[in-house]
């Protein structure tokens, strides 16, 4: 079973997800501040972490960017699917993004994807994703401020609700291929200067 | 000064930088009384020639118009009127004082009067606190040196006996008395109006909070037993508030994704089912994408109705030259080629009307595998 820590600063909300959780992941720690998630996470050393985006000082972005993205697999959680919380905490690490109001069983699936490395896009991220690049970009762009026709696809399939392996059999492509395009696109969402994003980004900075 | 006291509780003028000569003060003061600039330039010219008063006038209105608003926490009318009554007092005996000292040591009138006259201002603007910033510096400054200059003048406009002399004595004089204190007093009513805006923004979302969210929560604890009900009245009130908090009004909005969402919002309450609504670009309602709304909404109640998911995406993408909605669920599916008698009434709401007006629907599905609708302009 994967090893989960969960951070959010309401413990009535930690006690849902634990209960719902009970039996498909393991939960070996819980923490409700920024400062005791960066020590839980440092010492339990989890496979996946589900962040909270809005917390006390500096909420899940600042325990992404203070444990690092590269040791940890973060999955964020939150209330709100505003487009500045989304691309913050993806820029600050997480692999993933999916709302409160998803179920568990979609959740634990969601989970044994980070854990595994990959993307977890919902059909809203997909969305914003499109909508976000769309346009041509300036000039001078570099690829990453642009998305294939490919993956154009592929999100515009995870927006009209696909599973992963329901696109890969609309498309004839494998699982994989369809992993392989969705962490692409998560990587330009780090790392793109599209105008859009970069100032979603800030104004999050700027809080 | 009756104008300016007259709109002090309606905002302190601001420079203007665009249109500046020297600070902008004038270009700003122009515009804030909608007079013209010009006319408020040779104003200060002619005050500053007829004895210096323009420079002291042009002082008081540069801090006016760059010193910041006071916080809310200083805000108290009475005790900025007791300490300007202070002020004065204090200013009055040291300028006398100065006068008598500099009288004793034997300088005549022409120097004993402005050295009164240039304490007593440094002390009236020393106790109104106006010299704290560096801007604020410059302006008292300048206000000091109109008075020294006003003053220095008096003996010379004193032969003439003009009415002008009577005007200038006691337009410098108010002006250097009341300035500083008629400043801190607007800033302090404009700090107290800016509170005052905050306390009724606050009492309405309490208001708010109070007819929705709390109402909502009585409601759900009254219903605890019935969990479907419990979750719509969760959505619901999810879907309001954040509408609410984001000032979202794509939701209102005469384009397609508005009447997508209000489809979904309408749907869900009828019919207890998730309707989750994706749009990428966005499209105003005409009679085609009106029309393409409409089978949209109709396919999202045939799924509603019978397929029995929990769960409906709706994903739109829409821009000048195309326009597709794609409807989907996981529910029981059925045959297309199969339709019950009872259904192609619908079937004819949603194909039939997407090619009356040139455009193409598409419903796959099978039994067990779910439904997706297509529909494309």
């Amino acid at each position: 079973m994967r090893r989960v820590v969960l951070v959010d600063d309401h413990a009535l909300f930690r006690a849902g997800v634990r209960s719902e959780l009970e039996g498909r992941v393991e939960i070996v720690g819980e923490a409700g501040t920024v400062e005791e998630a960066v020590a839980l996470i440092t010492a339990m050393k989890p496979d996946v972490v589900l962040l909270d985006v809005h917390m006390a000082e500096g909420g899940g972005v600042e325990v992404a960017r203070r444990v690092g993205g590269d040791s940890v697999r973060f999955l964020a959680l939150s209330v709100s699917d505003a487009p500045e919380d989304v691309i913050a905490i993806i820029r600050a690490g997480a692999r993933g993004y999916v709302t409160k109001t998803i179920d568990a069983e979609r959740l634990a699936d969601a989970i044994e994807r980070v854990a595994e490395g990959d993307a977890v896009f919902s059909p809203k991220l997909a969305g914003f994703v499109l909508d976000a690049f769309r346009g041509d970009p300036t000039p001078g762009a570099s690829e990453l401020d642009q998305l294939t026709p490919r993956e154009q696809e592929v999100l515009r399939l995870i927006a009209r609700g696909y599973l992963y392996k329901e696109v890969a059999h609309q498309l004839g492509i494998s699982a994989k291929t369809v992993e392989a395009h969705v962490t692409a696109v998560l990587r330009k969402l780090q790392f793109t200067n599209r105008h859009e994003l970069s100032r979603w980004a800030m104004e999050q900075g700027l809080d | 000064m009756s104008a300016p006291m007259a709109t002090a509780t309606g905002g302190i003028p601001r420079l203007d930088r665009e249109d500046k000569m020297l600070a902008g003060v004038c270009a700003g003061l122009a515009q804030h009384f909608h007079v013209s600039v010009r006319f408020v330039r040779i104003s200060f010219v002619v005050l500053t020639i007829a004895g210096g008063i323009g420079i002291a006038l042009y002082g008081l209105a540069y801090v006016a118009m760059t010193s910041p608003a006071a916080e809310p926490e200083t805000v108290d009318p009475t005790a900025i009127l007791r300490e300007a009554g202070a002020s004065w007092r204090e200013g009055l005996g040291t300028g006398l004082l100065a006068a008598a000292l500099a009288v004793a040591a034997g300088a005549d009138a022409r120097v004993a009067l402005p050295i009164g006259a240039g304490a007593a201002t440094t002390v009236v603007l020393w106790r109104s606190g106006l010299g704290l910033s560096p801007r604020g510096r410059v302006g008292a400054a300048l206000m000091i040196l109109g008075a020294v200059l006003v003053s220095s003048a008096l003996p010379r406009l004193g032969d003439l006996q003009t009415f002008a002399f009577a005007v200038i004595v006691v337009l410098a004089g108010s002006m250097l008395l009341f300035g500083p204190w008629w400043l801190r007093m607007a800033q302090a009513l404009t700090a107290e109006r800016t509170a005052r805006i905050r306390a009724q923004e606050r009492a309405e979302v309490a208001a708010h909070l109070h007819d929705s969210v709390l109402q909502t929560l009585a409601l759900i604890q009254r219903r605890a037993d019935d969990p479907g009900d419990v979750a719509q009245l969760a959505r619901r009130q999810e879907r309001e508030l954040r509408a609410w908090l984001n000032a979202d009004e794509t939701a209102a909005a005469d384009t397609l994704h508005g009447a997508l969402l209000r489809a979904a919002t309408e749907i869900e309450e009828r019919h207890g089912v998730e309707v989750e609504v994706v749009c990428v670009g966005d499209r105003a309602l005409d009679d085609d994408t009106g029309a393409l709304a409409a089978a949209a909404r109709e396919a999202i109640l045939n799924a509603a109705k019978f397929a029995g998911a929990g769960r409906i995406d709706v994903y739109a993408e829409a821009s000048e030259e195309r326009a597709e909605v794609f409807v989907r669920d996981r529910g029981a599916g059925f045959d297309p080629e199969a339709v019950p008698d009872d259904r192609r009434g619908v079937r004819e709401s949603i194909v039939g009307r997407m090619r009356r007006h040139g455009g193409r629907a598409e419903i796959r599905s099978q039994p067990g595998g779910g439904t997706e609708v297509e529909l494309a302009l």
